[in-house]
């Protein structure tokens, strides 16, 4: 017999944009539960309107954007205008049919559509809302906008991060997007679960901000403890040394090295320079952790002679704890993630002319056979039909109106934005690390796609 | 009423450190019966972890414990003796979902294989947390949080481009991993509960981070761009974290029309010059332009930002706030965020509260993370009927 996918039988009903929700519904969508991507021509996600394949601006650009194909694969596409009477009561008669509402916008277009979960629960008592905001679905912060960057910066998390006696700093990804999407997942199937059990639905309440709090404990327990405020420490380690990221042979090139214990260390040195092994300033943890600087520079001298990989097998062949500084080409082409089968092959609307592509994959990797397929992220309103005429009984009459209302359509009315710099002058001027415009055929090469 | 969504869910805990321990604390914190097994006298090395609280008797408390291992009952057994195995066993009939963060392998070595574990209970989830995987050659790799960033692909996006790539700080892989262990066990719980069929979760730490780095490979895959880190300013306002009087702030605007209102509430005559209204004008003195925009920053106060930005819907800017600061912001005050440690002495200690909420089963501190075998008794003794015998004793004579 075969199995369902585990979440088969699930229906989620999203109306979202960037990461915070559509992660989280990406990662039940690979296992099988029916995503319902809700989207409008007049307020289209950001990720439409940015980031093309091949840089491409013709045509239906929108359908070939990669930030939103990535985010939205397996789920179905639906396009409603919300301002509009019908097309608002068409989503309460999906709602009804639904198990779970995920919603990241600010609470006030909650209320404008009447899309809270004391009115939801009217239409089916049963469902699960969901509200994942910056800051907050009610307080002081709830109005406020929010992207990663600001909710990371709340969080207590920057705080703590960044050079030796530099400035907070942050990665280039909207980085508590991921880590609240993770928690908001853990929280559906929890209501989830118990629905199933007590027929109960309930209202989850997604604060970005806190959600990367609760994963930072150690600052809010080590300054009402202790009134010790951490200071910003690049790589190092107050307990381990040496403990860093270190130069290798080419540009751009580094290996991380943590010493994690005394074994560790005097393979370390034997293998970088022996000659140091019996120097006083670093027979020990403690002598290492107070002569850190010194040390980290003698390390660089020798590890800028290694290519990182070889380095990181070397060093990881005597037990040493240590890992290569992947870039994103070195990550889609790393032999291990390859060997786990880690990257998922997605593939394209047909109409897109856009082969099957690696995508990165489910942060799991479960043993029975109970796994969805990977089906391509919808083409904008590509389920209006599906969805408005098979789900929800809609008249072929009525679904000419809503069209001529323009409350449901196919297209976008805007016009993309032009490329000012090339992949080429970026990689110049070095606001890339490079481009290759042979890219597609090393993909299809190595991906077998 | 039920207000624990996760009632009546059992679950059997080997992990150790941070990342097991987080995925078991989000299962007990929301209602789940967590078991956790420690070693016999030392109990999970995380017992050990900074920081610490100095008792009064002078010995040392983990707070990140006592954060990670809330509403959790503990027993000691040894793994590889007789008596201990013997009551794994037993425990693993009713328990729903067990997790563990051993290297690859070591749960074999304890006789606890897939096949033993599925001849015991067919339903059994089981949720495995490993550097990186069980599978492919970097499966032996040692590693802590810096390595997972390096092999994961967040670090090379993380800092400036002059200067070697960095990491967040504390732990932060290690809770994402846990996180995810926690949402793949209930998914399989969920299957397993609806289907009768149990499930072997794998979980890489490695690959919760490259899950969750946007378009790092992607921006390869589909356009050639292998992306860096943070160069210079260039004529834009970074959205990078940006010195003010008191602090740092987030400077983060979207759309064209924004500069007039960064000028705004910068309130710099020298910024409204007809040379700086254009994203090309801004460019070409781009220069004389940082400097402007840094020393415009470094004369207002965050508060005086941050809130003046947030009366603008384009203008959504971070306010990076320490310790101090999250203790006595007004939104985690409004949400109760901040919990008491230790309710019943007069500890000033503080940890993370809800990460979510529930409305109908919200999370709760029912009990505080227990004393090493503090669970000992009503466990082995008074549940699976095993010997009187102090276990510990049993688990020496089988060493013998």
């Amino acid at each position: 017999m075969q199995n369902k996918a585990i979440l088969s039988g699930i229906r989620v009903v999203e109306l979202s944009q960037l990461i915070a929700i559509p992660y989280a519904t990406k990662l039940m969508s690979d296992m099988g539960a029916e995503i319902i991507r809700l989207e409008s021509a007049k307020r289209p996600d950001a990720y439409r309107l940015s980031d093309f394949y091949d840089e491409r601006l013709d045509g239906d650009y929108w359908n070939r954007a990669i930030n939103f194909n990535e985010q939205n694969r397996n789920k179905l596409g639906l396009s409603l205008e919300l301002d509009n009477k019908n097309a608002l009561n068409q989503l309460y008669d999906l709602l009804s049919i639904s198990d779970v509402f995920a919603c990241n916008f600010t609470p006030r277009v909650m209320k404008k559509f009447g899309l809270e979960y004391d009115n939801l629960k009217t239409i089916r008592p049963d469902i699960i809302v969901v509200s994942s905001t910056g800051y907050g679905h009610s307080g002081p912060w709830s109005s406020f906008g929010a992207i990663g960057f600001g909710t990371e910066a709340a969080s207590g998390l920057s705080s703590a991060t960044g050079y030796e006696n530099g400035p907070p700093a942050q990665p280039e990804i909207p980085y508590p997007d991921y880590t609240a999407a993770e928690h908001t997942v853990f929280a559906i199937m929890a209501a989830i679960i118990h629905r199933s059990k007590t027929g109960e639905g309930q209202f989850i309440e997604i604060s970005q901000a806190e959600c990367v709090t609760s994963t930072i404990p150690e600052i809010i327990l080590d300054y009402t403890a202790n009134k010790n405020v951490p200071a910003r420490i690049g790589n190092s380690h107050l307990e381990i040394s040496p403990h860093g990221c270190y130069p290798c042979k080419g540009r751009d090139k580094w290996i991380t090295i943590a010493a994690q214990s005394e074994k560790e260390w005097i393979s370390l040195v034997n293998l970088l320079f022996p000659e140091i092994a019996t120097n006083s300033k670093f027979d020990s943890n403690e002598s290492r952790i107070i002569n850190r600087k010194e040390l980290d520079k003698l390390i660089s001298l020798r590890t800028e002679k290694w290519d990182s990989l070889e380095l990181m097998e070397v060093l990881q062949g005597q037990g040493v704890t240590a890992g290569a500084v992947l870039n994103g080409k070195e990550l889609l082409f790393n032999k291990h993630l390859f060997e786990r089968n880690f990257f998922e092959i997605v593939p394209h609307q047909p109409q897109s002319q856009i082969p099957q592509l690696p995508y990165p994959g489910k942060p799991w990797k479960m043993s029975s056979a109970s796994q969805g397929t990977m089906e391509p992220a919808p083409s904008f309103g590509q389920h209006n039909e599906t969805v408005l005429k098979n789900y929800l009984g809609l008249s072929n009459e009525l679904y000419q109106k809503l069209q001529d209302q323009g409350a449901i359509s196919e297209k976008l009315d805007i016009v993309a934005k032009k490329i000012t710099v090339s992949r080429e002058d970026k990689a110049n001027e070095g606001s890339i690390y490079s481009y290759d415009p042979n890219f597609k055929s090393t993909i299809k090469s190595y991906f077998d796609t | 009423m039920n207000s624990k969504a996760l009632k009546d869910v059992k679950v059997l805990d080997f992990t150790h450190y941070v990342s097991g321990p987080y995925c078991t604390k989000l299962l007990a914190d929301y209602g789940a019966d967590v078991v956790k097994i420690e070693p016999p006298t030392k109990g999970d090395p995380g017992r050990r972890l900074p920081p610490f609280e100095k008792s009064s008797q002078g010995h040392r408390t983990s707070l990140l414990f006592k954060y990670l291992n809330t509403n959790k009952k503990s027993v000691e057994l040894d793994l590889k003796s007789n008596y201990g195995r013997k009551a794994i066993e037993q425990l693993v009939v009713d328990a729903d979902i067990l997790v563990e963060n051993f290297r690859p392998g070591v749960l074999n070595s304890f006789g606890l294989t897939k096949e033993k574990l599925r001849s015991i209970n067919p339903t059994l989830v089981v949720v495995s947390i490993s550097n990186f995987g069980k599978t492919g050659p970097y499966s032996d790799f040692r590693a802590n949080d810096l390595i997972f960033y390096a092999l994961g692909g967040l670090m090379y996006i993380f800092g400036s481009t002059d200067k070697a790539p960095i990491k967040h700080a504390f732990r932060q892989a290690q809770f994402k991993a846990g996180t995810n262990a926690a949402s793949a066990a209930l998914m399989a719980y969920y299957n397993a509960f609806t289907s009768g069929r149990g499930e072997y979760i794998d979980i890489s730490i490695q690959e919760s981070i490259t899950a969750s780095v946007r378009d790092t490979t992607t921006s390869y895959a589909t356009s050639g761009v292998v992306r860096t880190r943070q160069g210079s300013m260039n004529g834009e306002i970074p959205r990078t974290p940006m010195k003010v009087k008191d602090g740092y702030i987030v400077p983060i605007t979207f759309g064209t029309s924004d500069w007039s209102k960064t000028a705004d509430l910068l309130e710099d005559d020298k910024l409204y010059h007809p040379k700086f209204s254009t994203p090309e004008g801004r460019r070409e003195n781009s220069e004389e332009f940082e400097k402007l925009v840094r020393t415009a920053f470094s004369e207002k106060g965050k508060h005086e930002l941050f809130y003046g930005a947030h009366t603008h819907r384009e203008l959504v800017y971070g306010l990076v706030q320490n310790a101090a600061d999250l203790l006595e912001n007004p939104q985690y005050k409004h949400d109760g965020y901040f919990q008491k440690m230790d309710d019943s002495s007069d500890s000033e200690t503080y940890f993370p509260g809800r990460p979510f909420h529930l409305s109908k089963t919200p999370w709760k501190i029912r009990s505080a993370a227990p004393r090493l075998g503090q669970h000992n008794n009503e466990i082995l003794v008074r549940k699976l009927k095993l010997s009187t015998g102090d276990p510990i004793d049993t688990e020496c004579d089988d060493a013998k």
